[in-house]
């Protein structure tokens, strides 16, 4: 049995949750936090491929990065490269769907705590960053961690758009939901009952550890006075 | 000295108050709503107002038309109401958080005596405690002025007079000038070398003691 799709799926899906991961977590302190003119919509744009079929961001994408859209066409100029069809198309497809996840459940974690923690930070003389890194980062952690989990299992899933961008190339573009996909329909019904359970297998296994090492980590990270 | 002429609009009434205090206890008394924690917030740069100057010594923290000083460069201490302690962090974690000179902390430690809960964690602790971390984390920065906002509503009677004694004679050391809001009148009156009561963003009377 080939196991490039599991390896393919682990490694699109971590990536992706990297890049989330910090652009979620910045984004959310900077946006959710302040108020200025047009925050609601650039937030409806952010959060935008929530409510979208997978199928339309992928066409968004497809557009954006293929040979002659805006961004396709700057990469093949200037570094003659092309995302179109490769796996990198496909972390930035499990980027764009699973964003929203992250950015939302941050948002909510830098409003759990009282505001007055960073500022009492700041009275001491704290900069900005050891504010970020030493009280807003470790008090918001168990929402982001929660934001983490929905975000690598989105990015693990991701189906619609990275069909569309990176299309199946067996070995290349070929992650295991793809893989599911394309053995039921070409009658290799073993294959797809084998994805189909090591899916299961990993999704639950990465639950059970998530969920025992978050209550490890909640504990300690406790808000409550 | 620190000298205080602020005006800043508010939702229901604007904020306008002049005062100075010296190396003193100010106390701003006055009924809940009345403006006075946001005029902390404005001495320490939490918020800003929006016309006036705030000056603490020779160093000007807020001029209308120029930019203000950053909170973090403002050298002011800062008592929170519910005392802002770091949950994750130890007693000590929080009092060394900004702390200037560790052998004038470690005095301070012993003088309030916290020395047996330097390992525990805020939530562990009771409320006169919390109380006297926070005082001791603003004072471990060496702070120009103090400034308290309510300090000690949440504590029972007898640990309010244990603590009110103790800022009394932690003031006769430090000497920097401290401005704190209460709305309790004997606790202000015990404290306080200057009174200004406070309605609705104004200065309602003024009362000076020796």
């Amino acid at each position: 049995m080939n196991i490039t799709p599991l390896f393919l799926s682990l490694k699109i899906a971590g990536i992706a949750t990297i890049f989330v991961l910090i652009m979620g977590t910045f984004l959310a302190r900077i946006i959710a936090r302040n108020k200025f003119p047009g925050k609601r919509i650039i937030e409806s744009i952010l959060l935008l491929p929530i409510v979208l079929p997978p199928t339309v961001v992928g066409f968004g994408l497809l557009y954006l990065f293929g040979k002659n859209g805006p961004i396709g066409r700057l990469l093949l100029d200037w570094f003659h490269y092309q995302v179109v069809f490769t796996w990198v198309g496909a972390v930035i497809a499990a980027i764009v769907v699973s964003f929203p996840l992250m950015y939302q459940s941050a948002s909510a974690a830098f409003q759990t705590y009282d505001q007055n923690l960073e500022n009492a930070a700041y009275t001491m003389g704290a900069s900005r960053l050891k504010v970020f890194w030493t009280i807003s980062f470790p008090l918001a952690w168990p929402g982001l961690l929660a934001g983490l989990i929905l975000t690598f299992a989105r990015a693990l899933g991701e189906f619609g758009a990275t069909l569309m961008i990176a299309g199946f190339i067996p070995n290349q573009t070929e992650t295991i939901p793809l893989a599911i996909y394309f053995a039921v329909e070409s009658g290799k019904m073993d294959t797809a009952i084998y994805w189909v359970i090591s899916m299961i297998i990993i999704g639950f296994s990465t639950m059970l550890w998530l969920n025992w090492w978050s209550g490890k980590n909640m504990m300690r990270f406790s808000s409550d006075n | 000295m620190l000298t205080v002429d602020i005006f800043k609009e508010l939702k229901n009434y604007d904020l306008n108050i002049k005062f100075q205090v010296n190396r003193e206890i100010t106390i701003l008394f006055g009924p809940s709503g009345a403006g006075k924690t946001t005029i902390l917030q404005c001495i320490a740069g939490i918020t800003q107002p929006d016309k006036g100057t705030i000056k603490l010594g020779d160093r000007s923290f807020f001029k209308s038309s120029t930019k203000p000083i950053p909170i973090q460069k403002r050298e002011i201490g800062y008592l929170f109401q519910d005392y802002a302690l770091f949950p994750h962090m130890t007693v000590w974690k929080n009092i060394s958080y900004g702390m200037k000179d560790r052998q004038l902390t470690n005095k301070l430690i012993q003088t309030v005596k916290l020395n047996n809960l330097l390992d525990s964690y805020p939530r562990h602790i009771s409320g006169g405690e919390k109380q006297r971390v926070a005082l001791v984390r603003a004072l471990a920065t060496k702070p120009k002025a103090l400034l308290l906002d309510e300090p000690f509503s949440a504590l029972d009677q007898q640990t309010r007079i244990a603590c009110q004694d103790e800022l009394l004679r932690l003031h006769e050391l430090w000497k920097i000038p401290i401005v704190m809001v209460t709305h309790d009148e004997q606790e202000a009156n015990k404290l306080g070398k200057q009174i200004i009561e406070i309605e609705k963003g104004k200065e309602q009377k003024t009362s000076k003691f020796k």
